[in-house]
């Protein structure tokens, strides 16, 4: 639990007749990730690389590119109309299929015939396509119709023929006057045949004689001239022609509803099986592809991969089941030049919180995993920092409805979900400690007079504050000795006694000094003259190991140990600012009973506002206090996480007792 | 008739609202401007902005907490503001600047999470890192935050006591001075930070190295803090137990 899981390095050799099945199986289980194996073959003269078939492989592109085509056109009909919220609090439940695993042309086969039996889907879709496109014609068409009907000009006039131009288009009517000058001006053979206004435009036609062309059209521009350009079948006046094209379009619309009815009623059944195609096709591809990392002798293709120590009987057990005595598996010591991926290796109960040390870097491997101790110490910080029940009940509501909606099908979003369940209870905790209810929602309010308090930050700040520095000083010492017993384990005894032994000493002997300094207590000389002496010799040890850099090693200790009274300066926050949003929400109410109701309505605004902001700055602050003065003293991170060649299954699911489930 | 103690504390409370807005202003304002620029390009990154942007608001948090405390130990939400001595009113502007100048530091925190902000919407895997850099910047408020609590509380103020005497009041100004013009050391910090998150894009092996030498800017803040501790010390407010 404190450190990843261990991890083995193997070669395995399968022959080549087993090679498909047994991928597959592993693929499935998902227990090793498989590393390229190409940069031994230059070393061993008889193993070549491994090519998948490229018949096969671009058989199998083609149909999943196909099968791909398909699942877009049919994915807009399938969609339900949902706000965010509904959305996440209930995303609706998908039922995998059945999964059909079998070889690459099985599968290519299945497909091939469920491309021909989506013929009538695609003959409708294009139906529909064509049925959007008149619509967006038909509204263009109208658009121009009713831009002419006051002068009931035929589009059909409108047209640069050899000896003339007609042109229509819009201005704005406060630049009419404008306009006409222009054309005056500029064009000798212009003419301004028509004008008519339509609010703030004006419809204006312009003829001119051909040799002018080349200037009226240098005038008749954007933004001062907007040109009205006809369809091409447009022919008519638009006084008859508009009420044919409305007709027309509301036609077109009806039978769009239908042809979506239609098409939704379809892809409503064949969804899910196309879906189902694509991730088969997906998955055999990712398994042909994976072939390229392998190298192959006459007989026998060999992979190389890592794998958890606690997976080798499984791993052999596959192995065994598809290739009966047709391979082999030897273990080999990692290179030099190897990373070993790390798997972590926690509780069930542990691992929601696994995102929070990676958020910061994954241990490299033997290195300690901090996520058994940043799991309990995140949820105290953050209880302590927000320090209300009120609070810490809606997010307890938020928590779990999140965790039953979107967390079901998203398992980064159902961690967060738990790790927010988990500070919400914390928060509810900590908040009845601290007296915290919305703030002072209840004696300000009610005259209820909050139970069990313990400490109040509001009311004991000081105590507060030493509970933060214990608090403090417990969780740096707690990273001092974690670093000492990872540098004891890696037989490094200099670097522990330099980076966390000499604090165990500098430690009570600067208390003891600033106790006599303060004179909190009557110290023994002989005491203090000791802990001078031993202070002298830490600092001594620290400045022969680090040089200068040994002073910022001493006032970042203080910093870090000071940097814990956050938590006072946050639950702080949380209580003060609740309680001004509280006070000003009576204060309106007392202006008059009419603004009772605005007066409740600041309040939850308010204090949602709150809520929000300190629970984020709960969370950050948190985290700060693991990543630096926590981590600071024995971790550093950096190590690469296993990603296993694994089967990710959405839409369908293999039945227990299938030949490739484990 | 309201007293020179009541303007005093009113003057407190107001240099700690201010200052914190002025600088959590300008912090937000930046990385503000530096969200806009990555969300007219990747509007999918709005939620990791408006993270980062919410970083530098809470020294302006602390200002308004301040300032309220000032006001409810004065008791100006009662209306009794009146009968306030002198020297309560120059605690409240120790207070008072302690958490207002410390405020400042938002400025900081804002150059560095504009940085974040840039860089992790190229690299999402660095938003944790970012936060981390750019929350460092705040530790200067905090101490503010810290010393105003102290001398709020360690005088009796906070608990309706007003029997401090004028040459604990003077020297408790002198504490807010030295934690709150230290806080400025966040700037620096700040400017440091956003080349650190920028380090870390670019190699993330250096983010231990990186802290160090955001760290350093920090020595600064302890200097001050440590001042103002003493100086509450020497004043007598600190009670043996």
């Amino acid at each position: 639990m404190f450190f990843p899981e261990p991890m083995n390095k193997a070669i395995i050799g399968i022959h080549y007749l087993q090679f498909e099945s047994c991928i597959a199986a592993l693929h499935e289980a998902g227990i090793i990730e498989i590393t390229d194996i190409r940069e031994k073959i230059e070393e061993t003269g008889d193993l070549t690389r491994n090519n998948p078939d490229p018949v096969t492989l671009s058989r199998l592109i083609a149909t999943q590119v196909h099968i791909g085509q398909i699942r877009d056109k049919m994915l807009p009909f399938a969609q339900e109309k949902k706000g965010i919220i509904t959305s996440l609090l209930s995303p609706g439940k998908k039922t995998p299929l059945p999964a059909n695993p079998g070889l690459i042309p099985q599968t290519c086969a299945l497909a091939e015939d469920f491309i021909h039996d989506t013929k009538d889907f695609l003959n409708l879709y294009q139906d529909y396509q064509s049925t959007l496109d008149r619509i967006e014609e038909l509204t263009q068409a109208i658009e121009t119709l009713t831009l002419l009907l006051k002068q009931d000009i035929n589009p059909d006039y409108l047209v640069s023929s050899r000896f003339s131009d007609i042109i229509a288009g819009t201005i704005q009517s406060e630049d009419l006057s404008f306009f006409q000058e222009l054309i005056q001006s500029k064009i000798q053979s212009g003419l301004i045949t028509a004008t008519s206004e339509e609010g703030e435009k004006t419809l204006v036609v312009v003829c001119a004689g051909a040799h002018e062309h080349e200037a009226l059209q240098g005038l008749l521009r954007p933004p001062l001239f907007q040109r009205i350009v006809p369809q091409k079948d447009l022919s008519g006046k638009p006084s008859r022609l508009l009420p044919e094209k409305r007709e027309e379009l509301a036609l077109t619309i009806t039978r769009k509803e239908e042809q979506y009815e239609h098409l939704s009623f379809m892809v409503k059944a064949r969804l899910p099986e196309v879906q189902a195609l694509y991730e088969e096709l997906s998955l055999q591809r990712a398994r042909m592809e994976m072939t390229r990392r392998s190298g192959i002798t006459r007989d026998v293709i060999f992979i190389e991969g890592f794998f958890p120590e606690k997976n080798r009987r499984l791993l052999n057990a596959i192995l065994q089941r598809h290739a009966g005595d047709q391979y082999l598996i030897r273990i080999l010591d990692p290179e030099k030049t190897d990373t070993i991926p790390v798997q972590y290796n926690n509780p069930k109960w542990l691992k929601p919180f696994e995102f929070l040390t990676t958020m910061y870097a994954p241990p490299r491997y033997n290195e300690i995993d901090p996520t058994p101790f940043i799991a309990p110490v995140f949820l105290l910080f953050f209880g302590l920092m927000l320090g209300d029940a009120g609070y810490g009940l809606v997010l307890l509501v938020i928590g779990t409805l999140l965790y039953r909606g979107i967390g079901q099908q998203n398992r980064s979003v159902g961690d967060m979900c738990i790790v927010l369940i988990g500070c919400a209870i914390a928060s509810i905790i900590c908040g009845i400690m601290e007296g915290g209810w919305f703030g002072d929602i209840l004696p300000r309010f009610f005259g209820i007079t909050p139970p069990l308090v313990l400490l109040d930050p509001m009311r004991s700040p000081i105590l507060f504050f030493q509970l933060a520095l214990i608090i403090g000083i417990i969780h740096i010492n707690l990273g001092l000795v974690l670093g000492l017993w990872q540098n004891y384990r890696k037989k490094m005894v200099r670097l522990a006694i330099r980076d966390q032994g000499i604090w165990f000493i500098i430690q009570p002997a600067a208390a003891i000094l600033l106790i006599q300094f303060f004179g909190w207590r009557s110290i023994p000389s002989w005491m203090a003259f000791l802990a001078g002496i031993m202070l002298l010799f830490s600092i001594g040890i620290l400045l022969l190991g680090k040089g200068p850099m040994a002073f910022f090693d001493l006032t970042g200790f203080l910093g870090d140990w000071l940097s814990y009274v956050r938590i006072l300066a946050l639950a702080l926050a949380t209580g003060g600012i609740a309680m001004a949003i509280n006070l000003l929400a009576g204060m309106i109410a007392a202006i008059h009973p009419l603004l009772f109701i605005p007066a409740i309505i600041f309040l939850v605004l308010g204090q949602t506002f709150n809520l929000v902001i300190q629970a984020l700055g709960g969370v950050i602050h948190s985290l700060r206090l693991h990543y630096i003065e926590f981590f600071g003293k024995f971790y550093s991170g950096g190590g690469k996480l296993f990603h296993p060649f694994k089967a990710e299954r959405i839409y369908t699911t293999l039945p227990q007792d299938d030949e490739l489930s484990c | 008739m309201l007293g020179t103690g009541a303007a005093l504390m009113a003057l407190g409370a107001g240099i700690s609202v201010g200052c914190c807005a002025v600088g959590a202003g300008i912090g937000v304002g930046m990385t503000g401007s530096a969200a806009s620029g990555v969300i007219a390009e990747r509007p999918d990154k709005f939620g990791m902005a408006i993270v980062f942007t919410a970083v530098p608001q809470t020294q302006g948090i602390y200002g308004l907490l301040i300032a309220i405390l000032i006001l409810q130990a004065g008791g100006f939400f009662s209306g009794s503001a009146s009968e306030i001595p002198i020297p309560v009113g120059l605690v409240a502007i120790g207070a008072g600047i302690a958490t207002g100048l410390a405020g400042f530091s938002a400025i900081g925190q804002g150059i560095a999470a504009a940085s974040g902000i840039a860089n992790a919407s190229e690299k999402p895997e660095i938003f944790g890192k970012g936060i981390v850099f750019s929350s460092i910047c705040e530790t200067q408020a905090i101490y503010g935050l810290l010393i105003s609590v102290l001398i709020l509380s360690l005088t009796g103020v906070l608990s309706g006591d007003y029997s401090v005497e004028m040459p604990v009041a003077i020297g408790v100004v002198g504490a807010g001075f030295a934690v709150g013009l230290a806080g400025f050391s966040g700037i620096g910090q700040g400017i440091t930070s956003a080349g650190a998150i920028s380090a870390v894009a670019h190699d993330p092996n250096s983010l231990g190295r990186s802290l160090v030498f955001a760290a350093m800017s920090e020595t600064f803040a302890i200097f001050g803090l440590l001042i103002a501790i003493l100086i509450l010390f020497g004043l007598g407010l600190f009670q043996v137990s």
